[in-house]
């Protein structure tokens, strides 16, 4: 989506029919900045966005209901009909497009009364081909639904200073949806979702009108383990919700120990602690894993060691008294019997002495198998012996590792427990409080995560039992024509699916890794801090940084203040709207797998002041970072937020600039001019006719 | 291990379930943005029953 123009017309302050804002083609100059004082219409530019494409409002508009400028209703005569307009043109795809959404009232009062005649609920929405043949659109909604879809709007159009909510840890779902709406893994969930339920149900109750009694036994058990999955999926999600919020709590409490004076030495000594203590947790579980899978794999060497030994003397014996190699093998004796003629050319007829001396030779003479065997035993023997002592030495080496790491463990449980002790013993009645709600908390999630843990491994034991039977009920024999054909059916589909949930987690995987490098290369360019961003497994956005423990260095978790929170969901935006980019441009050239869904796209970033809440180190930082943040940058500012440094780190950038001059009714007001690159341009007037209204101009 | 990648993954389906999985992905992207997509199960249905005859 690029944006081409935006036309307002008695929308909200907006006197009349407004200049259009044309947005800078430019890649070079790809900022258009709007300027506007407080209260003149910055948040209402950024509603009419929000407006003409969906109908609706952002939180930060006051009196949503009201569209049409009060000094049109003044003006308008009791009876006259009165129009709120907006239109966006915008370029999608090769088309271009034009949005209108028009909301029509009567006046029918001396003030500012009036009936609604259309609410605005119908989208006009024009479809000009590359040759500027226009055509309507059938389905409006749908069709800009399928350009941006609404649930994705916020995420390129937002209030600059509420955007750090992305970096709460309630936000985590946010960030899951956005990725997966926009690179493409939403229509792998979907797929998902549709043919394992419905669909496969379906193909069940088909096939149970074909079935075997056996084969209706999986199916109702297949059933009823759906719906027990479908409860402890419930019981998961209250469980990851309860561990979530008390994490959040404790956090909250570490955080506000960390900022008193008195216990902010010891909270973060704790902090360092137990960051280690996290690493000693993690190593011993690694080796744990490790030794599972060495005793899986080799772990039988234990068991037939004696069995080894006992084939090796008997073989030995026999090569001892000489019985292998044999010298006379059975094999030849056969053949002279059948051919009937002996070595020294008697012929050997059955019944005959010659034939009965002969064919006793077979019990005396040796089998090349035996002999063969016996060489490989030896060979194995060998190397048999080499892989049981690796085993036991990589068996040991492990089980030291998870000792030392278990000792560590020990060691720096003991050291937080004194820190702990200490911080509890502090002569302040506040920190008191806080290390009591810390213990209780602590000991909460103790309790929730085993709780967690425990629903968590029973969903995954009934996810096997769940994938088996789905087997199960796949490979059952046929018994008819028509169940054979279901059965099939079945068996595609489960194909299908397991494709499907490999796929999403190979994409989800990859995607969140490029997203993680994306998000760190955006955020190190703007911020002048020595901390870094990652977007966590189960997709959190945090910030990072690196403290000295003793002779290490443990990362921890930065406490986020206004301005790294928005820095930090701003590089998140910029780095999605970055891989989205670059995932069309490998689509357009066939590079990539468009026929998976995965197509990306092109996505402007429009922002209502983004610089409101930073300091100056920041405004600058911001200012210099956003250009690169998308392909096309829509910003409304104040004279206060957007003059001096932001304005001059954005001017090489800057390819279209507006003023929103704002007439007000104040008595005492003073007119101000702004100056931008050298002119000036009219900033607050006042207003002649007692209405207060506004009215856009390029500058 | 060689680690998956989406040829792999593809590679080991059989050609009907290529085409379904090509036939399913084609019904879930027309109906991806619609505001009440209707019948998506049944475009689904239609399309397995099409592949597999």
């Amino acid at each position: 989506m690029k944006l081409l123009a935006l036309t307002l017309e008695n929308f909200r302050q907006f006197y009349g029919k407004q200049t259009t804002i044309k947005f800078s083609p430019s890649a070079e100059k790809n900022v258009n900045v709007i300027f506007g004082a407080n209260g003149a219409g910055k948040t209402t530019i950024l509603n009419a966005f929000t407006w003409v494409l969906y109908r609706r409002t952002t939180p930060a508009l006051s009196n949503p209901d009201k569209m049409i400028c009060d000094r049109t209703l003044v003006e308008a005569k009791k009876g006259d009909v009165v129009e709120a307009r907006v239109t966006l043109e915008f370029e999608h795809d090769g088309s271009r497009f034009i949005a209108t959404r028009t909301r029509r009232e009567r006046k029918i009062g001396p003030r500012l009364e009036t009936e609604v005649l259309d609410d605005g609920s119908t989208l006009a929405l024009q479809i000009v081909d590359s040759k500027g043949a226009a055509r309507p659109s059938n389905n409006p909604d749908e069709t800009v639904a399928q350009i941006l879809p609404e649930r994705l709007f916020d995420f390129f159009f937002f209030d600059g200073e509420r955007i750090e909510h992305l970096t709460r840890e309630s936000a985590y779902k946010e960030i899951d949806r956005a990725i997966k709406n926009l690179l493409g893994l939403e229509i792998l969930e979907r797929s998902i979702k549709h043919l394992e339920g419905k669909v496969q149900r379906s193909l069940d109750e088909e096939l149970e009108r074909h079935a075997s009694k056996e084969t209706q036994g999986v199916i109702q058990r297949f059933r009823a383990l759906e719906a027990e999955i479908a409860t402890k999926q419930g019981e998961h999600e209250t469980a990851r919700k309860n561990l979530e919020s008390t994490r959040s709590q404790l956090s909250e409490v570490k955080s506000r120990l960390r900022a008193r004076e008195e216990s902010a030495k010891i909270q973060q000594k704790i902090d360092g602690l137990e960051a280690k203590s996290a690493e000693a947790i993690k190593a011993i579980s690694d080796a744990e894993g490790r030794l599972a899978e060495l005793v899986s794999r080799h772990g039988y060497l234990s068991l037939i060691d004696p069995l080894i030994h006992r084939s090796y003397s008997v073989l030995e014996d026999k090569r001892r008294k000489g019985e292998i190699p044999a010298g006379i093998k059975k094999q030849f004796v056969e053949d002279l019997l059948s051919r009937g003629i002996c070595i020294c050319g008697a012929p050997l007829k059955s019944g005959t002495d010659g034939h009965k001396q002969v064919a006793a030779w077979k019990a005396r003479a040796g089998s090349s198998e035996v002999e063969i065997a016996a060489t490989t035993v030896g060979v194995q023997f060998k190397a048999f012996v080499e892989i049981r002592k690796n085993f036991y030495s990589s068996l040991d080496g492990l089980m030291k590792e998870k000792q030392d790491n278990e000792l560590i463990k020990k060691t720096l449980e003991e050291q937080l427990s004194q820190a702990k002790g200490t911080l509890d013993r502090k002569d302040s009645e506040a920190v008191h409080a806080l290390v009591e709600k810390r213990n209780a908390l602590e000991e909460s999630m103790e309790s929730l995560i085993r709780a967690e843990a425990t629903v968590k491994r029973d969903l995954e034991r009934m996810e096997i039992e769940k994938h088996d039977l789905a087997k199960l009920k796949a490979e059952a024999e046929a018994k008819s024509a028509e169940e054979a054909i279901v059965r099939k059916r079945i068996g595609v589909l489960l194909q299908a699916i397991d494709f499907f949930r490999a796929l999403l987690s190979l994409r989800s995987s990859e995607i969140r890794k490029e997203l993680d490098a994306g998000i760190k290369k955006v955020y190190q360019e703007i911020s002048y801090k020595d901390y870094w961003p990652q977007i966590t497994e189960d997709y959190k956005l945090v910030l990072r940084r690196g403290i000295k423990s003793g002779s290490e260095e443990v990362e921890l978790d930065v406490e986020k203040g206004t301005g790294e929170a928005q820095i930090l969901s701003l590089s998140f935006i910029g780095s999605i709207v970055s891989y989205a980019r670059d995932l069309l441009k490998k689509s357009q050239k066939g590079t990539q797998h468009s026929d998976l869904g995965f197509t990306g796209g092109i996505y402007p970033i429009v922002m209502d002041s983004p610089f409101g809440a930073l300091d100056e180190n920041y405004r600058q930082a911001v200012a210099s970072g956003i250009p690169m943040l998308a392909d096309q940058i829509v910003t409304m500012v104040s004279k206060g937020q957007g003059l001096g440094i932001v304005l001059d780190n954005l001017k090489p950038r800057v390819g279209k600039k507006y003023v929103i001059v704002y007439y007000t009714t104040k008595k005492d007001a003073k007119a101000e001019k702004i100056n931008l690159f050298g002119k000036e341009f009219p900033y607050i007037q006042i207003s002649k006719d007692g209405t207060e209204w506004a009215q856009i101009m390029e500058a | 291990m060689a680690p998956e990648t989406l040829e792999n993954l593809w590679a080991k389906l059989t050609p009907e379930a290529q085409r379904f999985i090509s036939a399913v992905l084609q019904v879930e992207r027309e109906k991806l943005h619609m505001v009440n997509p209707l019948h998506v199960n049944d475009d689904l249905l239609k399309a397995l029953k099409k592949v597999v005859k």
